[in-house]
């Protein structure tokens, strides 16, 4: 069967407006913000329904095409470039909320469902769900299961962990479904009890199936919630707070940023240098209560909190509110409500945006972060920074962003070597990319253990046998 | 000279100064400012309200990839509130250069004839020293806790009372919940 002969068979199957293969097309899906290499798709498929979906990956199968499933296509690994070709399954049509449990606290969404669409639906409900710092386009599914973080992260872990179930398509179009959810229960309250299998789908980037559904957590919002910021003149001011202040159980996120992503929120886009004397670090704090009590004294033990750190040297402002700061600068409210664009980055005039987004253990946050720093100084970059604690301290985020100029081959080689530096050297210090770009897997597959490659070959043979699920993410053929 | 009117035409006579003014869009601007330093001073200033009610000033920022969080701050402040006709009232009586040190971080507000240039550090002769805490400027510019602030030395300003004046007219912000 000639490749024009599948492609017309494609369309028969999911409508010709459905299917789109001009050149404008095409070279859309081939790249991302990011350095990655772009890589064009054969066709890109827009997919409205779970049958439709299922079709298309059977008749992908038959003709041995590789397939890339696609929402928003806004993160920053370069996870949705047809690195083989192929079709690129474009489910932002699959956005459906299927399902809205108040008392159980879940929903059920299709992969196209949004974070502002999810947000929308909830408006109302007493119930919401985390958002990251990704625009409101982006899929709640996708960053479920690329273990990605939101703004409850601090209290409930990263969003992989808020998987209660999944339905998915296999690669020969098959259905199945994780969790309690398999034993068709008619709500997906979590994965226990049985066997657990959803994380047979978490953070294998759509190479062991195309989830259809997810039944994602949601949390009750509080009626008495508070974000503030927190100015830090050095970085150890940031780092206690960091590793002191989950242990106390008041805050619901806590996220630390570095000077050159304030002055970028000011529209500087290429900050170069630091005054000494001005703050390294923000920081900022979500409080929220059930009581008005509770609340205030949640907020004095913040303000002790931070008289104590100034006790112990540290130099702090005391707490700013949300609207004391959008008065000095409206653009700041865009750290305020979720879900947000952080245009700042997404349209930065140089157009290239990519980062190494780490997860870690506490206990080496400082050598890590202070190494990293070095890293992106020597390579010409600011060193913009997210760092926050997760799931009452367990762990961290650090994360090291960089703009660059996409257009600029010399750019792209730049940033390229700096962030393989950083991967290095923050692995070292026990943080691993998370949303693991190829590069990164590439970079780590001589320290895995052997085992555990051996495990993922084995899997990913049984559920992907003809390598055709977005081939080119996780590849450690040993 | 009403200080509404929008486009004065002012006529001095006096001690050989004399001064014809229309500032309607700054279509014509002219005057004589011989005779007494007094009266020369007074011309100047006049000019200055005038061009600077009705043609509005910009505000610059030197080198604003190297400008710290708090001249950010500042200029963002300013070019919002100078959108307003008391705002920029109270500007152009500021005659002169402003230092604002926050926790050392220091800017000085250069107020000229249609601009307001913001530069890194502090220059010599300012007509008005703010200095404090960050959190103490901030609620300053909101007015609260002014009190507070200054007694607890987070809030400091030195110079001349007019200009003081003006300045804390200029940076007032509104916090809306």
């Amino acid at each position: 069967v000639s490749p024009r002969e599948v492609l017309d068979e494609l369309r028969r199957v999911v409508g010709a407006d459905a299917v789109r293969d001009e050149a404008a097309t095409l070279e859309d899906y081939a790249h991302d913000m990011t350095e990655a290499t772009p890589s064009r798709p054969d066709a890109v498929v827009e997919i409205a329904d779970l049958p439709a979906l299922q079709a298309v990956v059977r008749l992908a199968a038959d003709a041995r095409i590789p397939l890339v499933p696609r929402v928003a296509g806004t993160n920053l690994g370069g996870l949705t470039i047809p690195a083989r070709g192929g079709w690129v399954l474009d489910l932002r049509r699959m956005n459906r909320i299927v399902a809205l449990e108040r008392d159980d606290r879940v929903a059920v969404v299709e992969p196209g469902v949004t974070f502002g669409q999810l947000s929308a639906a909830l408006d109302g409900t007493g119930l919401t769900i985390g958002f990251p710092l990704s625009p409101p386009e982006a899929s709640v599914a996708a960053n479920c299961l690329l273990d990605g973080l939101g703004n409850l992260s601090l209290r409930h872990g990263a969003m992989g962990d808020w998987v209660n179930g999944l339905e998915v398509v296999r690669a020969d179009g098959s259905l199945l479904r994780t969790g309690a959810w398999a034993l068709d229960v008619p709500i997906p309250f979590g994965r226990a009890p049985l066997p657990d299998l959803t994380g047979l789908f978490l953070s294998w980037q759509g190479t062991t199936g195309i989830v259809s559904k997810l039944a994602v957590q949601l949390w009750p919002v509080q009626p008495f919630r508070e974000r503030s910021f927190v100015l830090a003149y050095d970085r150890s001011a940031t780092l206690r707070a960091l590793r002191d202040l989950p242990a106390l159980d008041l805050l619901d996120d806590l996220g630390g940023l570095s000077w050159p992503t304030a002055k970028l929120l000011f529209g500087v886009h290429h900050p170069r240098e630091r005054d000494p004397a001005e703050p390294e670090f923000f920081f900022y704090l979500d409080l929220s209560a059930a009581t008005e009590a509770l609340f205030e004294a949640k907020r004095d033990a913040l303000r002790a909190f931070v008289a104590d750190l100034r006790r112990q040297g540290c130099r702090v402002e005391d707490p700013i509110d949300v609207p004391s700061l959008v008065a000095l600068e409206p653009r700041l409210g865009k750290l305020a409500d979720f879900p947000t664009r952080l245009d700042f980055l997404l349209d930065h005039p140089d157009g290239g945006l990519t980062w190494v987004g780490t997860y870690g253990p506490l206990s080496r946050f400082e050598a890590a972060c202070e190494q990293g720093i070095a890293i992106v100084e020597r390579h010409g970059f600011p060193p913009t920074i997210v760092a926050r604690p997760m799931k009452g301290g367990h762990f961290a985020v650090l994360r090291f962003i960089q703009i660059f100029r996409r257009d600029d081959p010399d750019d792209r080689d730049r940033v390229r070597v700096c962030n393989e530096e950083l991967c290095d050297a923050l692995r070292l210090h026990g943080y691993v990319m998370y949303k693991t770009p190829d590069w990164a897997v590439a970079r780590y597959r001589e320290h895995l253990d052997p085992g555990f490659v051996r495990l993922l070959n084995e899997v990913r043979e049984r559920l992907d046998p003809g390598r055709l699920l977005n081939p080119g993410r996780w590849d450690v053929i040993g | 000279l009403s200080e509404d009117d929008q486009t004065p035409t002012l006529l001095l006579n006096g001690d050989g100064v004399s001064m014809w003014l229309r500032a309607s869009g700054i279509s014509t601007l002219a005057a004589d400012g011989g005779g007494r330093p007094a009266v020369r001073g007074l011309v100047r200033r006049l000019l200055r309200i005038v061009e600077m009610r009705s043609a509005g000033m910009r505000v610059e920022v030197r080198e604003p990839e190297q400008m710290n969080l708090l001249g950010l701050i500042l200029a963002s402040v300013l070019r919002r509130r100078l959108e307003d006709e008391r705002a920029r009232r109270h500007a152009a009586r500021i005659a002169g250069d402003v230092v604002v040190d926050a926790a050392g971080m220091r800017v000085t507000l250069q107020f000229a004839r249609d601009a307001v240039e913001v530069v890194r550090g502090a220059s010599d002769g300012a007509v008005v020293v703010l200095r404090g805490s960050l959190t103490g400027l901030i609620d300053a510019a909101l007015r609260r806790r002014r009190l507070q602030h200054v007694v607890r030395g987070e809030l400091s300003v030195h110079g001349k009372p007019r200009a003081i004046m003006h300045l804390l007219g200029l940076l007032r912000v509104e916090a809306h919940p």
